[in-house]
């Protein structure tokens, strides 16, 4: 029996319900139109978990369950009921708005200041530090936006946890996250192809009811407690103490075997999966978590490029023993700008539905982060 | 028919599943306001739904998910509970008490040891998987995530469990 069967054993006892007074009490306030004061106050929280920057985190350890999913699709489907007709005209309050856009998703953006271009690991550290202590990062308002725009790699023979085949299809997206990190917008992404110059029209979908890493108190990002700016902020920076707290917060065991991939992956998820969901980390932070890498036994150093092909700078480790999971910097503006994993070996992947190959030098994950800014609303580009 | 009429017949059809779902997620009696507020949260939102004649099933089970959210901590403490001393109370009421217990250290308490470990996003991916029975694109379209980080979250999710049960005889039952 394996762990999904056990896991359908539990709690397998409980029975559909005997009574149907939930029913009655929701059908009675819909039909009184009454259904604001029938049930429980609105909702304080109906979130709908965060996305993660595509293909980014556990490339490698993931599974596709194939046999599985047909066999549940199929179930679900013989029972499946086509939805009744329901009302299109506008519901009070409703937490997914999705309305119309139109804009320039490749266009250029503008720039931050540089020291200069950092070519070495200590140019980097020093330019970095230099630019941090320049002062803080404008944190956006509570009525703020940060768009995110990314640009990551899938392929024609597929993806689904890592890329199946040859990274050979590019995607451009752009995100939308408020500044409490609880409402996000997105518009559908479009081929990294497409001419800067070029408008699109299409439909931005506003979800007010977002689960973002730093929604409420379930932060989701490995090795932070909080990723609020004013929290980020406080933290210190002095290595040895800034690895204690992440630590701490994500301590060593099952999937991370050592301290220094507990550090790692703390670093590399709020410079990647955090920064990429609109977290905005201070400055002093950032030159900070840097000098951890550049410090942190079995992270090496390199020139690398992203997936948009920009040159940059790539801190990486080898993870499991065969996949080397690299961040990468802009050596101008000093953020993280893009990540690659790449198999540095062939590698057999088991699970109870089969083995899955990886063979040497496949790229199982890539990705850039375009660009950031504060904007005043959703859909808005920065100019 | 009116509108509200309408999405009485969907209530009708759904809440049973709906209600089981989130009763094996936080207990009986959490539930029933949960269900509640699911349905209503859904009706006041349907302008919002894409009436194009897809199963909304998923839609439903991905508001009863976040609503659960609120109970995480009941949640937790709950499979903790049973995970340390064998005693589940949301089976409880649905058991005779001398099956009611299993020992600790059994498959079932490790297990729900180990669900009550993981993330939030993957346990709600694995339930819906298992106890909810969507599919995979279904609970991509009930999370509001894309379909790979759905494999990812599930995978990541079994690979917790089956360290957590690697030392089992594989022929174990619950």
């Amino acid at each position: 029996m394996n762990e999904l069967e056990l896991l359908a054993s539990l709690r397998d006892e409980v029975p559909a319900p005997a009574s149907r007074a939930v029913e009655r009490r929701v059908i009675t306030a819909i039909l009184a139109g009454d259904d604001h004061a029938a049930g429980r106050p609105a909702p304080a929280r109906a979130r709908a978990p965060h996305r993660r920057w595509p293909h980014r985190r556990w490339l490698h350890r993931r599974w596709l369950r194939p046999a599985l999913a047909g066999t549940l699709a199929a179930a679900v489907g013989a029972g499946a009921y086509s939805a009744v007709a329901l009302s299109r005209h506008p519901a009070p309050g409703p937490a997914r708005q999705v309305v119309a856009w139109s804009g320039q998703p490749t266009a250029a953006w503008p720039t931050g200041l540089s020291y200069g271009r950092a070519r070495t690991e200590a140019q980097l550290i020093a330019y970095v530090t230099r630019a941090a202590a320049a002062g803080p990062r404008r944190a956006p308002g509570p009525g703020e936006w940060v768009v995110i725009r990314q640009e990551f790699a899938d392929s024609s023979k597929g993806s689904g946890g890592y890329i199946f085949g040859p990274p050979d299809e590019r995607k451009i997206s752009l995100s939308w996250y408020r500044g409490d990190l609880c409402a996000t917008a997105s518009v559908p992404v479009v081929p990294a192809s497409l001419p800067p110059a070029r408008i699109v029209s299409g439909k931005l979908t506003i979800d007010d009811n977002y689960m973002g890493p730093g929604c409420g108190p379930d932060v989701m990002l490995a090795g932070w407690k909080s990723v609020s700016y004013s929290y980020l902020s406080s933290l210190p920076t002095d290595p040895a103490a800034l690895e204690s707290v992440m630590l701490a917060a994500n301590p060593p065991g099952g999937l991370i075997p050592t301290r220094e991939d507990a550090i790692f992956d703390a670093v590399d998820s709020l410079l990647t999966a955090g920064e990429s969901q609109g977290i905005v980390v201070p400055p002093k932070l950032q030159a900070a978590l840097y000098r951890v890498l550049q410090q942190l036994p079995g992270v090496h150093f390199e020139a690398a490029a992203d997936l948009a092909g920009r040159t940059g700078l790539g801190f990486w480790m080898v993870r499991e023993g065969y996949l080397k999971q690299e961040v990468v910097i802009d050596p101008v503006t000093y953020a993280v700008m893009g990540n690659k994993d790449v198999a540095i070996k062939d590698h057999a992947m088991a699970g109870t539905d089969g083995t899955r190959y990886v063979k040497k030098g496949h790229v199982m994950g890539w990705a850039a982060l375009l660009g950031s800014a504060i904007v005043a609303r959703p859909g808005q580009l920065p100019r | 028919m009116t509108d509200p009429e309408r999405f009485a017949i969907l209530v009708r059809r759904h809440a049973p599943a709906i209600q089981r779902y989130i009763t094996r997620r936080i207990g009986a009696v959490a539930a029933e306001d949960v269900v509640a507020e699911t349905f209503l949260v859904a009706f006041r939102q349907r302008a919002g739904y894409a009436d194009d004649g897809r199963d909304c099933l998923p839609w439903l089970y991905g508001i009863a998910t976040r609503l659960v959210h609120r109970h995480w901590r009941s949640e937790a403490s709950q499979l903790r509970l049973l995970a340390r001393t064998g005693t589940d109370p949301v089976t409880e009421p649905f058991t005779d008490r001398v099956d009611a217990a299993v020992s600790a250290g059994s498959a079932k308490s490790r297990l729900a040891g180990a669900l009550a470990r993981l993330p939030a996003s993957q346990r709600d991916a694995l339930l819906l998987l298992v106890w909810a029975e969507l599919s995979y694109d279904q609970i991509a379209t009930a999370t509001g995530v894309p379909m790979g980080t759905v494999q990812s979250r599930i995978s990541r999710a079994r690979q917790r469990l089956r360290r957590q049960l690697a030392d089992l005889n594989p022929a174990t039952t619950l």
